[in-house]
């Protein structure tokens, strides 16, 4: 099925605050990571998880 | 369409019969029932997926989808702002190829495929000419095709199938033409718009009668858009 999901700025902005606790670290040091292509294992799909959030959040 | 609600209300139809077709040819190729879900904020929306992929029955990679969609700049028809289809391994959870789109790209091809693996030698090469990160073969954006005449999730799935070897239904590859045809039909209908004159001149060669719209003299290619990386 196709999960269709409504998703405010408070919303998204919490997602974020949530996965960038996870990892201990701020989004500008998540991003200098990913940028040196220094990410492993689940940081991957972290990283793929907050670019999209700052897509919606028209953040890029 | 003028009225904004309705504009966007038929943004999101599109975009959830977009993602339904992703749905359809995922399912149609792996089994199983992938869900897709789609998140919608103002004026954007995206499209994840996760396929698990298996050999033999057993689960060693998922096939990734993400898709970030919002409206052309004529506010018409809806435009992929950034797509991946990447293949990630179960045994460390990393990518392990990524075919990449991103419309704004500037330093790097818009359509482009980044695989994640070692080679010394072409380590050896990128030092020697000083890249920034030689060690990283992810780093390199190998170009496929441009906006247009990029791979579409059709040509990756069948891909993993025929050459990756995963497990397959056996009337996936109708599914998989299916779905390339009809990407293939919107790309040409796009690189239409996008050069008007070669499609006149083209079809005047096949014997067509084709007259420009009143008050254009010559039809106006979009010349950027053809010479970009």
């Amino acid at each position: 099925m196709v999960r269709v999901v409504q998703a405010d700025r408070q919303h998204l902005e919490a997602r974020r605050a949530e996965v960038l606790a996870r990892y201990d670290v701020t989004l500008a040091e998540f991003a200098d990571r990913a940028a040196a292509y220094a990410l492993v294992g689940d940081e991957w799909d972290a990283w793929d998880e907050l670019r999209g959030i700052a897509f919606l959040l028209d953040d890029v | 369409m003028s009225d904004p609600s309705a504009r966007e209300a038929g943004f999101r139809e599109q975009f959830t019969r977009f993602a339904e077709e992703i749905r359809q040819v995922v399912n149609a190729v792996f089994g199983g029932d992938v869900e897709v879900t789609v998140t919608d904020a103002e004026h954007r929306s995206q499209i994840v997926a996760d396929v698990p992929l298996t050999v033999e029955g057993q689960n060693l990679a998922r096939l990734k989808i993400d898709l970030w969609c919002c409206l052309d700049s004529r506010q018409q028809y809806l435009a992929v702002e950034e797509s991946t289809y990447q293949l990630v391994a179960q045994v460390d959870r990393a990518p392990i190829f990524r075919f990449e789109y991103e419309r704004a790209a500037k330093s790097k091809p818009a359509a482009h495929l980044q695989i994640h693996a070692h080679r010394g030698a072409l380590s050896h090469l990128l030092s020697q000419a000083r890249h920034r990160t030689p060690h990283s073969m992810e780093s390199l954006h190998l170009p496929v095709g441009g906006d247009r005449f990029r791979p579409c999730l059709e040509d990756v799935i069948e891909f993993l199938v025929v050459e990756c070897r995963f497990d397959s239904t056996a009337g996936w590859h109708a599914a998989v033409q299916a779905g390339r045809e009809r990407w293939r039909r919107t790309q040409t209908r796009t690189v239409v718009r996008d050069s008007p004159g070669e499609a006149a001149a083209a079809l005047r060669a096949l014997g067509y009668t084709v007259a420009a719209p009143d008050g254009v003299a010559d039809p106006q290619d979009d010349v950027v858009r053809m010479r970009r990386w």
